[in-house]
């Protein structure tokens, strides 16, 4: 709230005509079937991997790659989507399992780390997530590149796998029904399976739940690689659902603002629709203002800046002092 | 094989050098206790500042100075935002970043209409200068001479923190605080104000290289320029093993490979592979030294939680 204060400060500051840009900035996502649709689009990736940062985050394992593993998603759902022959609905399924995969996959290696020997997974993820960026400039250069185009961009999917517009004439596409069952399945499995719970208690306690035999080393490995499946899925929705082909540098703070989406969602995958939501709305705001206002777009950039600063800012909130030093990190479970 | 080599090695410690400042000031913060993920704005905000006070000014020193000063703001708000409001360092530190990368934009396109460039003739920047010792040295003189007098500034700056973070009080204290903060405060070091003030000198530091980003390496302000330095200094100050020798070596292999990939780019070959070469090697000695470390305590879950 600060955060959107500070921002609506810049704007009076900055517009010429500050009561009708801040109107635009908060109606225009609901002006019309087609900024609706938009918004609503806008939050599809971000439910994706808001999930899967909850799971993480109630395993008290700190997933920041979920920017890498969106990637590699994506990439393997356009490989899907454009070399394999399947008929329409196969074919979709097929670039979920691919990019699922292969998101689990490349969580899977930071998780097996630390689990094995403690490998501190902020600073691995990081690490992988520059090195999927890099992977992906480095195939669109050269193998993945479509040989039509005259820039790094891979060839399309195919039309069997490309995911329906469901509400013209807005962007919309049946991704965010997918979304849905994944918010529903995500909270099934965190509240009412056993795994589940065992989850949520290593993350509450690791030391007391290794007591009561759950392997610690496993509910790591489990948390990482549920949470890079879910990132990987949202980064083949979004392929298949927006874009059609892999590009450079598409959504580059996904993986960011989805933990903050996780948080103020208090971690609770139910909670995650009206982050993801919100978050949306924000930059579609912002986009709406910057065509129709002399406002800059940039400026929802210094909104969420704002947002990130104070989400976990304790002693604002008054929450319990009880997190010292050490549980610094481990105080977002 | 010569030419390659006389073109790259100049080229290698001017693409060290950002990182190298930042490394420093990552360093000091980790130290502490902190792993710094705002080097990368405190990098674009300070080289925004220094470009247009240089530029408004007409003193490249001026400007200079306004760089290292918005380092030093923007850390003050970081710190304070984790000292204070203890808001958690990872997420705050992606803050910074997202503040700055909105931010200059925001700025420049109110102040000057610009929403990609700044960059102006008149633009004063910090001058190169000749070491007249070895100016006639043949291979040596022309390597080491005829950079930014920032570029030298950097390899005295390794010196005077390694000299801050060894042989000072305030550096034991520093390491202290960062290898166990109950140790620290019972033996009455004021942590807060400890850890306030590394981060005060990393932005300083941060804001020095940010500064010669664009009034030595280049002579403008661009969107976005800091390109991901701030997280390669991050990269150096982990696989420099946490000293600020380490971290100059790792500034410069990473600085040489981003060298090379510039390099292989102008003729055409694939350099994004090079590009990962921080990243990778700090991956892999991370993952060394956790195995190491592993196999001579065990498995401590807890330890890994700090900063690494």
């Amino acid at each position: 709230m600060i955060g959107v204060g500070a921002g609506f400060i810049a704007i009076v500051l900055t517009s010429s005509s500050p009561l009708n840009s801040m109107y635009v900035f908060i109606t225009g996502p609901f002006s019309s079937i087609y900024w609706i649709g938009t918004t609503l689009n806008r939050a599809i990736p971000l439910i994706f991997v808001g999930l899967g940062i909850t799971i993480a985050f109630k395993a008290r394992v700190f997933n920041i790659g979920a920017q890498g593993q969106f990637y590699i998603g994506a990439l393997l759902g356009t490989l899907a989507g454009v070399y394999l022959g399947l008929p329409p609905v196969l074919h979709v399924a097929a670039v979920m399992v691919a990019s699922g995969l292969a998101g689990a996959a490349y969580a899977f290696l930071p998780g097996l780390f630390k689990s094995r020997w403690g490998t501190n997974e902020i600073v691995t993820t990081l690490m992988f997530n520059f090195i999927a960026i890099h992977l992906i400039s480095y195939l669109l250069a050269n193998q993945l590149q479509d040989p039509m185009a005259n820039y790094n961009v891979s060839p399309s999917v195919r039309s069997s796998a490309t995911l329906p517009e469901i509400l013209s004439p807005s962007p919309l596409h049946a991704g965010i029904l997918i979304a849905v069952l994944f918010v529903l399945l995500v909270f099934v499995f965190l509240d009412k399976s056993v795994f589940g719970y065992k989850l949520r208690l290593s993350g509450l306690n690791p030391d007391f739940s290794r007591y009561g035999g759950i392997d610690r080393g496993v509910v790591i490995i489990a948390a990482m690689v549920l949470s890079g499946a879910l990132a990987g899925l949202g980064g083949g929705i979004r392929i298949i659902g927006v874009q059609g082909k892999l590009t450079e540098g598409f959504l580059p703070m996904v993986g960011y603002d989805a933990i903050n989406i996780s948080l103020i969602a208090r971690n609770h995958p139910l909670g995650i629709v009206p982050a993801a939501l919100f978050f949306a709305f924000l930059g579609v705001g912002g986009e709406v203002a910057g065509l129709f206002t002399d406002v800059s777009p940039h400026l929802v950039n210094i909104i969420k800046a704002g947002i990130f600063y104070l989400v976990t800012a304790q002693a604002l909130f008054g929450f319990v002092e009880k997190l010292i030093s050490e549980d610094r990190l481990e105080g977002l479970a | 094989m010569m030419e390659a080599l006389n073109y790259l090695i100049p080229a290698a410690f001017h693409a060290a050098t950002p990182i190298l400042f930042a490394a420093l000031g990552g360093l000091l913060t980790e130290l502490a206790g902190y792993i710094n993920i705002g080097l990368e704005g405190t990098l674009l905000t300070s080289a925004f500042f220094a470009v247009v006070v240089s530029t408004l000014a007409g003193n490249a020193w001026l400007g200079l100075a306004a760089g290292a000063l918005s380092g030093v703001v923007v850390s003050f708000l970081l710190a304070t935002v984790i000292l204070k409001l203890r808001a958690n360092i990872v997420i705050a530190g992606f803050a910074t970043n997202l503040l700055a990368s909105g931010g200059t934009v925001f700025l420049m396109s109110t102040w000057f209409g610009e929403e990609g460039v700044f960059r102006s003739p008149d633009t004063p920047v910090i001058p190169t200068v000749d070491l007249p010792l070895i100016d006639g040295v043949p291979i040596l003189g022309e390597v080491l001479n005829h950079h930014s007098i920032l570029v030298y500034l950097g390899w005295i700056s390794v010196g005077l923190v390694s000299y801050l973070i060894y042989r000072t009080k305030w550096g034991l204290h520093l390491r202290v605080t960062g290898e166990s903060e109950e140790t620290a405060l019972s033996t009455g070091i004021n942590v807060e104000r400890l850890r306030l003030q590394a981060f005060l000198l990393s932005g300083f530091f941060a804001g020095l290289g940010g500064s010669y980003l664009s009034l030595g390496l280049t002579q403008f302000f661009m969107r976005g320029m800091s390109a991901g330095r701030g997280f390669i200094a991050l990269a150096a100050v982990y696989f420099g093993g946490f000293t600020p020798l380490g971290a100059t070596l790792a500034s410069l292999l990473f600085g040489f490979a981003g060298g090379v990939a510039n390099y292989f780019q102008t003729l055409g070959l694939p350099s994004q592979l090079l590009e990962m070469t921080p990243y990778v090697l700090t991956l892999v000695a991370i993952l060394v030294y956790s195995i190491r470390r592993s196999s001579r305590y065990g498995l401590t879950e807890e330890e890994t939680s700090k900063s690494l």
